[in-house]
């Protein structure tokens, strides 16, 4: 039987056929060779990721890595002139894998496609980008990854990294929702009903998209890769460009691919590892990038808001209200030295992109009155821009943040009484926690429970699906609003009586930095069902006043007073201190209610995981 | 409890996992050219940024014509228009070195050069094409740019 098909096929083949046998008996569960099928230990056994048959040499290809490398290694010889199925063509990646292990006939047909692309990359260094949380909207808390193909070796980059970055490529995974809503989004993101793809863009699109039109900072994450993984990579991404993948937005997401790609090219590599099954948290990932130790340095591309805040930190107070007659009143800048009025229009300018940086962007003939004679007498003044230096947001690079979920034990004393309460939270973020790498004066928990015993009972306190707050920064230069939200489980105050209620809660107002004080006031409206009393719903109304002070990351003080019209009973007057760091924390609280001073005061300890 | 789902669902999905590009801009003259059926990652192959602009730059690579390297140039010049102009005036940044790289000129002279004739340069409206051909018109007039750009069209 084997000699019938040797002589059939001839001597080369025979001997193809015979490394085959043993490349596929050896290789079929290596370690590479299952990542570059994307493939995943399933309950059933193996299954790829990707869900697209074209993806695969085998009709099984997608639940059977050895019948795909068998397909593969027998469709080698295979003469198929339309580069679009011809094998080579279309798996350079996998074939360069299997060239470690065998001799491969050489490909006769020019894949033009495939050229052009890899020609177009031109790819010499590899980076993860993030792109930071977008404070105005809390749809992209969680940040944002994506890869930058650099054009140049990181090393050329290291005395100027902008000179070229512009012209890299940044390979992006997303979803394709094209004409869903954002509701439709949300449901179908969780469930899985969108497929996600990749997509390759010049990276100026990428930071004009991030930096510019959503004021996001972008951090890049280079690594040493040696050249040979980076032409694998690409390979890979050429191969994953011509399928789909089920788009789950909490676990194989943007970030998920990310690492994925990552690996395909270093078998040693295991930044999955680190991270849960459940969910993929963008910025967790870098922290997994750093884990592995793979990071040979750090980038930081600021964002419009960003530049403009470090340029007015540069001026006196006298130059800033220049800035600010400049660009609201129009009135032209007094008499400083060159190098100042250069640094005052530099600013103006800034603060003109960020404010109004979609109108600008979208070429809006307003926007533009306002920015062009601030540029034409930008560039009369002989001086060139000194360039910013950033160094110092090192300090502040987003893998150093806080473990997202938190465990805290509060041993209080309520009406004297012991009590204690048990938290656990998902994610992600209080204003208390340390802010180290995360948006200010920003709470965002996503999933937080409170059960409190009193070592005889148990009763869960409150549950938060989503708890969000943030006090914007209303200054001379920009009003943002300050605006908070929760939906979830609380207790409501009637009578005397704590009362298990379920609803929301919404308010907005304002809120202004002096230094390190933040005094704030928001309107609260709340509606809500509590199933204990007579009126069942209620529609309850009232303000929060209160102060943030922030000694630094660390050390951060709490004081509200929450005044409620209906119910009256639930007004108090809340203090809170703690002190934390990226892995624990320790505080105490004091509140008071204001229609019978009941009092609740305790000790709280935090662990971040 | 979907309510809820849908909810959550909206405040921490979409600019995190959709990032949508903007204005008219998309992705770009590559995508146009693709069209819906096009694979997305072959955007880049159309999108004129690619090996021959850094060859251009590091003098290495001839292989592209001028009207290849045309629509390259005036397709940055419309993706970065905003940022752009702002370098060009403050006569600093990356938009104007990354310019001043496509033309093969030194960076220095280049952004003083655009610094210098700034209104001259920009229109009044936002135009990408006439924009180019001012910067053509200057680098031509210039005694160090048109001796010094290696790639001035």
């Amino acid at each position: 039987m084997l000699s019938n098909f040797l002589l059939k096929k001839g001597t080369l083949a025979g001997v193809l056929f015979f490394c085959s046998f043993q490349v596929l008996a050896q290789n079929w569960q290596d370690k590479q060779w299952l990542r570059l099928g994307v493939y995943r230990n399933t309950l059933f056994g193996y299954e790829s990721e990707a869900d697209h048959s074209s993806y695969f040499a085998s009709p099984e290809g997608k639940t059977n890595p050895k019948k795909e490398l068998k397909a593969l290694i027998a469709r080698l010889n295979e003469v198929e002139p339309d580069p679009k199925k011809n094998i080579h063509c279309r798996f350079p990646a996998r074939i360069r894998w299997l060239k470690k292990y065998m001799s491969v006939p050489e490909n006769t047909v020019v894949c033009e496609d495939y050229l052009k692309f890899k020609n177009r990359l031109a790819a010499k260094s590899i980076s993860v980008v993030f792109s930071s949380y977008y404070p105005n909207n809390p749809g992209s808390t969680f940040g944002h990854t994506f890869i930058r193909l650099g054009k140049q070796k990181n090393e050329e980059r290291d005395d100027d990294s902008t000179a070229t970055e512009l012209l890299d490529t940044g390979i992006n995974y997303g979803a394709m929702t094209e004409g869903a809503g954002p509701v439709l989004f949300a449901i179908g993101g969780l469930a899985g009903w969108f497929y996600g793809n990749y997509n390759a863009v010049p990276y100026y699109y990428k930071v004009r998209e991030y930096n510019d039109f959503e004021t996001r900072d972008l951090w890049s994450y280079q690594f040493d890769m040696t050249q040979e993984e980076i032409d694998l990579i690409v390979d890979h991404i050429w191969e994953l460009a011509h399928t789909k993948f089920d788009y789950y937005f909490l676990t194989e997401n943007c970030s998920y691919h990310v690492l994925s790609i990552l690996e395909s090219a270093r078998p040693t590599l295991h930044l999955h590892d680190h991270l849960p099954r459940l969910y993929t948290i963008p910025s967790e990932t870098l922290k997994a990038l750093e884990k592995e130790k793979i990071v040979r340095k750090i980038t930081f591309r600021p964002a419009a808001s960003t530049q403009f805040y470090h340029q007015l930190g540069l001026l006196n107070k006298e130059e800033k209200k220049s800035v600010q007659d400049l660009v609201f009143k129009n009135i032209a800048v007094p008499d400083y030295k060159p190098e100042r009025q250069a640094l005052i229009y530099d600013t103006a300018l800034s603060l003109v992109d960020y404010k109004y940086a979609k109108k600008i962007l979208k070429g809006d003939e307003d926007a533009q009155k306002i920015k062009r004679p601030l540029l034409v007498a930008r560039s009369k003044i002989p001086v060139r821009s000194e360039e910013l230096d950033f160094s110092g947001k090192m300090a502040e690079a987003p893998h150093l943040t806080h473990g997202q979920k938190r465990v805290a034990i509060t041993y209080l004393n309520r009406d004297s009484k012991n009590l204690m309460d048990v938290e656990w939270r998902f994610a992600f973020h209080d204003m208390l926690d340390n802010d180290l790498g995360y948006p200010p004066k920003t709470k965002l928990d996503i999933m937080k429970a409170i059960v409190r015993t009193d070592g005889d009972k148990l009763q869960l306190r409150d549950f938060s699906f989503l708890d969000v707050m943030q006090l914007g920064k209303w200054d001379a230069f920009n009003r943002a609003s300050s605006w908070k939200a929760k939906l979830g489980h609380w207790q409501t105050r009637y009578k005397g009586e704590d009362l298990a209620t379920e609803g929301f809660t919404i308010g907005y107002g304002i809120s202004r930095g002096f230094n390190i004080f933040t005094p704030f006031a928001l309107a609260h409206l709340e509606n809500s069902y509590v199933s204990d009393t007579l009126f069942k719903y209620k529609l309850g109304y009232g303000a929060d006043v209160g102060l943030l002070t922030e000694f630094n990351y660390a050390w951060k003080l709490w004081s509200t007073l929450e005044w409620r019209v209906h119910p009256w009973d639930e007004s108090r007057v809340l203090n809170e201190l703690r002190y934390s760091n990226q892995s624990f924390g320790l505080g105490t609280y004091h509140q008071s209610y204001l229609i019978d001073g009941v009092q609740e005061m305790g000790l709280r300890i935090f662990k971040y995981l | 409890m979907k309510f809820i789902l849908v909810v959550i669902a909206m405040m921490i999905s979409t600019a995190a996992l959709a990032a949508k590009p903007y204005g008219m801009a998309g992705c770009g003259l590559g995508s146009q050219m693709m069209g819906k059926e096009g694979n997305q990652i072959l955007a880049a192959t159309t999108n004129g940024t690619g090996t021959q602009t850094f060859g251009i730059s590091s003098g290495t690579s001839n292989c592209i014509t001028a009207t290849e390297q045309t629509a390259m140039i005036r397709n940055f010049i419309e993706a970065n228009y905003a940022s752009l102009v702002t370098d060009m005036a403050k006569g600093q940044g990356d938009s104007v070195k990354t310019l001043s790289n496509f033309y093969g000129c030194d960076t220095a002279a280049f952004a003083t050069e655009m610094k210098a004739n700034y209104e001259k340069i920009t229109p009044a409206q936002e135009n990408a094409t006439a924009v180019m051909a001012n910067i053509n018109t200057v680098i031509d007039h210039s005694a160090t740019l048109s001796s010094s750009c290696k790639h001035a069209i």
